[in-house]
């Protein structure tokens, strides 16, 4: 798999009546913080796991 | 893994083979100097050596059509991703129990870096993307969802077998 997203010249469009599927939060910024943390965490940058815990924490206090 | 914004200097040097033509020449000739996006790099380590992937982002929205009105919502719209060859297919070394692949760890710190700008400049609740037809179930695997699948109506069209996709921030 060469390529993953291809820029095309298309608009995203969603009819009103399917438009309640827009409202539903994923967590796919939580899980991905979540793993870029674990994958750092042996690394010696302090305060780039502090940010990345400061992420974490305010994802998850907002439910998302 | 680290990533930057695309730069010259950084890119001295460096080649870039996804094995698509279109992105590799986009890399070589584009990259830089395409006002309609901006573009990152994503490094094998903090030398900046070897280039694992490359992904442009573009504002973009989601228009909601009705009988009477159209609105849009806004969203982040990933012009480009991809991997380069040598990392296609291959378990990122620091990957937890679920072996994710560079591409994945690509993906993660992708999201870090929308998370970054509609957290803190321009405020977005949606990533769009048109999906290479062979990379539909990697991002299925990261919770979007292809328009067509979900719609009542054929509102959005697959353009040279690229799928509309979209995921909820």
């Amino acid at each position: 798999m060469a390529l993953l997203a291809a820029p095309r010249k298309g608009a995203f469009l969603i009819d009103s009546r399917d438009a309640d599927i827009l409202n539903t939060r994923s967590g796919a910024v939580l899980e991905a913080l979540q793993k870029i943390r674990k994958a750092e965490a042996s690394g010696k940058d302090t305060t780039r796991l502090r940010q990345l815990d400061e992420g974490i924490s305010t994802l998850r206090a907002k439910g998302r | 893994m680290v990533y930057t914004l695309a730069s010259k200097d950084d890119l001295i040097g460096i080649s870039f083979n996804c094995g698509s033509e279109y992105i590799d020449k986009y890399f070589s000739e584009e990259l830089l100097d395409d006002d309609d996006a901006v573009s990152y790099c994503f490094w094998a380590d903090a030398r900046k050596q070897e280039l694992v992937g490359i992904a442009s982002l573009s504002c973009s929205g989601i228009i909601i059509r009705s009988a009477s009105s159209f609105n849009i919502t806004p969203a982040v719209e990933v012009k480009i991703f991809a991997v380069d060859e040598r990392y296609q297919h291959t378990i990122f070394p620091g990957a937890d129990e679920d072996a994710g692949h560079w591409s994945d760890y690509c993906w993660y710190y992708l999201m870090e870096i929308v998370y970054g700008i509609t957290d803190k400049h321009c405020g977005a609740g949606h990533i769009v993307l048109y999906s290479v037809p062979d990379a539909v179930t990697f991002y299925k695997r990261h919770d979007f969802k292809a328009f067509a699948e979900l719609m009542a109506m054929p509102s959005n069209m697959v353009i040279d077998g690229c799928i509309p996709m979209f995921l909820n921030l």
